[in-house]
């Protein structure tokens, strides 16, 4: 090689050297303006021991005798002092963490610095093409040793870089299903508090509306609903605290209530309100539930018409009303008739029996001082005029006895109908002496009601018994007690003429006799008197027979 | 013939003279009769002399309507039973009326006994024989 021969090798040291500072102010400044280099102390002074390292290795290769043999870049030369030094400078610059890319760029930007230092040198033509082939040479094996360095690490990055690709597609596609789990269960919440009828609105641990429902928006956009996002982003509670006129009172109780929710010390909370419009009553029922497993915490506020509930309510309080005013007016009229029919009934019992005893008296009055003037068919009518007054007089008592017992008031008392019963029978024994009858009377029949009147229940039943036994010659009448239907059924038998069933329903009524006058005396107005007492103790009478059977009469009290 | 004078107070005409008729039937016909309230007490506290226009006396029983002008029967006997001239005397309430409330009012102020009409000559006397008032036998 001849260049080789005249370039003075120490003068091209020389040059390096000298030129080295500059070379790698020149460096920094193109890093800098490149952007790539760490540009911190220890970035700087890796670059600037870069840049030694290769003034060095340049000056060493161009002094050493093997400078010549420097190939091509193209060419392949294993024991080339200028790969063996990139080779090496590669692996430290790897082992410090130092980017080949960049490096190459140095190594490109030193390049063309060196040349043009050699240019600038004015070196004899022929010199100065030998020294710029050269470093040509140096840096083409140089770079190339950096540019498989380069490659083989971007192979590695760019595996590793698939490999990151293909986990992040999974990532990404992990995330998109989840995204898409949200949507739907986003969409699904919406539409589900879509489709209630109450106006919904969810606030968050503020009081801050985050959510509302169709119903809220509805109802927001009929009543001119001022704010914006139908309240989507307020306060709730603000509002409520603000409130003015009518509805203050109850937006502040409901401000209370949320917070209470808010603060956990109470889990639901729900109030009625009245929200009149101009023209319409309403009423409101709004019910904050604090949503459980949210912390902080979270609240649904539903407010829900109840304007129907309520004017049902309205309507059945003014019902009620009206229909006490019209019980008041019917009980008052009630006292004006019952009062009426007292005085009435006074009055019968006083003038009426007074007059008919005016008349008996004077019949008697009559047949007794002057029945020996009287031939026997004029007695005759004398004594019909005494027992049809007398008739009579028992039949007004017996009206009024009828009458007494329903208006009368009980007094309850606890009533041994055993010893009534007994008393009743010897009375009637008594009256009639002669008859024989065989009483039997279960003992210890005791029961709750008024103590008259249920003796008069017990003289009526066995009057009767005693009266259609009459004709039997041993009569035989009965009192005792049977349970039926859960009830304690009592009940006076007799074998007495009995009844035919087909009349069952008449014996009750006043005035119907299921036998002919004659044949047995009585007005007809007993039974009907026992069963006004029975009815007034909420009980039940019924009888049943046979015609020349005898007679039961069954009573249940309380029933 | 004990001729005890009995006090009768009765406005009916009717029945003034059935009950005189019934009394006479028993042998007691020194009657006073007062045909209302105002005329009984009158009689009977010595202010008026009804009757027979003579002095007041002190009648053995008195046999007293319920239903009477100007004062009435129940009026009549609270009067009498609260003056102690008057407290003790026997008082036999004859009346047409079968009133629970009548019967109690009359108990209540302490009858002798309470007889519905037509009035029955036998039943008076054998009220007074059951209250020892009488010392004579009927005829």
């Amino acid at each position: 090689m001849r260049w080789v021969t005249r370039m003075d090798p120490r003068s091209f040291e020389r040059i390096i050297a000298a030129n080295e500072s500059r070379l790698c102010d020149q460096v920094l400044r193109y890093a800098l303006e490149r952007g790539p280099a760490r540009c911190e102390a220890s970035g700087q002074e890796a670059l600037r021991s870069f840049v030694a390292e290769l003034s060095r290795a340049l000056v060493q290769v161009f002094l050493s005798p093997y400078r010549a043999t420097i190939p091509d870049a193209d060419a392949g030369h294993s024991a080339d002092p200028a790969e063996t030094f990139g080779m090496a400078a590669a692996q430290r610059r790897r082992g410090n963490g130092e980017s080949s890319a960049i490096s190459l760029e140095i190594i490109k930007f030193c390049r063309q610095s060196c040349l043009d230092l050699v240019r600038e040198q004015k070196f004899p033509t022929i010199e100065e093409e030998e020294t710029l082939t050269l470093l040509e040479r140096f840096f083409g094996r140089v770079e190339t040793v950096f540019c498989a360095e380069c490659a083989s690490l971007t192979a590695r990055a760019s595996a590793e870089l698939v490999a990151a690709n293909a986990l992040l597609e999974r990532e990404i596609a992990r995330h998109g299903k989840t995204a898409e789990a949200l949507e739907r269960s986003e969409r699904l919440f919406h539409t589900a508090i879509d489709a209630l009828a109450a106006h919904i609105a969810i606030l968050d641990c503020d009081g801050t509306i985050m959510a509302v429902n169709r119903a809220w928006r509805e109802f927001a956009d009929a009543n001119g609903f001022m704010g914006d996002d139908y309240g989507i982003g307020s306060s709730y509670l603000a509002v409520c605290d603000s409130a003015t006129g009518d509805d203050a009172e109850s937006a502040r109780t409901a401000a209370r209530g949320i917070r209470d929710l808010l603060d956990g010390s109470c889990r639901e909370f729900h109030l009625e309100y009245p929200c009149h419009s101009p023209d319409e009553q309403r009423w409101f029922q709004v019910r904050a539930t604090c949503l459980k497993g949210f912390d902080p915490a979270c609240v649904v506020v539903a407010h829900d018409s109840i304007t129907e509930v309520k004017r049902a309510e309205e309507k059945i309080l003014s019902f009620t009303r009206e229909l006490e005013d019209r019980v008041r007016q019917r009980t008052l009229q009630l006292e004006l008739t019952n009062r009426e029919l007292e005085g009435f009934c006074y009055a019968v019992s006083h003038d009426l029996r007074a007059h008919l005893a005016r008349l008996e008296g004077l019949g008697r009055g009559l047949f007794e001082d002057y029945g020996s003037n009287l031939d026997s068919q004029a007695r005759h009518y004398v004594e019909r005029i005494c027992l049809i007054s007398i008739e009579l007089r028992r039949i007004i008592d017996a009206l009024l006895d009828l009458s007494r017992v329903t208006r009368c008031e009980l007094s309850f008392r606890q009533v041994n109908l055993s010893n009534v019963a007994r008393s009743v029978a010897e009375e009637l024994r008594m009256v009639q002496p002669r008859r024989r009858v065989s009483v039997t009377i279960a003992p210890n029949i005791v029961v709750r009601g008024d103590p008259s009147l249920l003796a008069m229940v017990m003289k009526h039943l066995f009057g009767n018994a005693w009266k259609f036994t009459e004709r039997q010659q041993a009569a035989e009448i009965e009192f005792g007690m049977t349970p039926r239907h859960g009830l304690n059924v009592y009940y006076v038998r007799d074998n007495g003429v009995g009844f035919d069933m087909r009349y069952a329903g008449r014996l009750f009524q006043p005035f119907q006799r299921l036998h002919s006058p004659g044949e047995f005396e009585g007005v007809g107005v007993g039974l009907a008197t026992v069963q006004r007492i029975i009815q007034r103790h909420g009980g039940r009478i019924w009888a049943e027979g046979e015609m020349g059977r005898g007679a039961t009469f069954y009573f249940a009290l309380h029933s | 013939m004990d001729k005890k004078l009995i006090l009768l107070v009765e406005d009916n005409p009717d029945d003034e003279f059935l009950a005189l008729r019934a009394l006479r039937r028993q042998g007691m016909d020194n009657v006073v009769v007062a045909r209302d309230g105002e005329e009984a007490l009158a009689y009977l506290f010595g202010t008026g002399s009804p009757g027979n226009g003579g002095a007041p006396l002190e009648p053995a029983f008195i046999l007293l309507d319920l239903k009477l002008p100007k004062i009435n029967g129940i009026e009549v006997l609270r009067v009498l039973r609260n003056d102690e001239r008057t407290g003790r005397i026997p008082v036999i309430v004859i009346s047409s009326s079968r009133e629970e409330c009548d019967l109690s009012r009359c108990h209540e102020l302490g009858v002798l006994s309470y007889l519905t009409k037509p009035v029955d000559g036998g039943e008076i006397v054998d009220i007074l024989e059951k209250a020892r008032l009488l010392n004579y036998s009927a005829p």
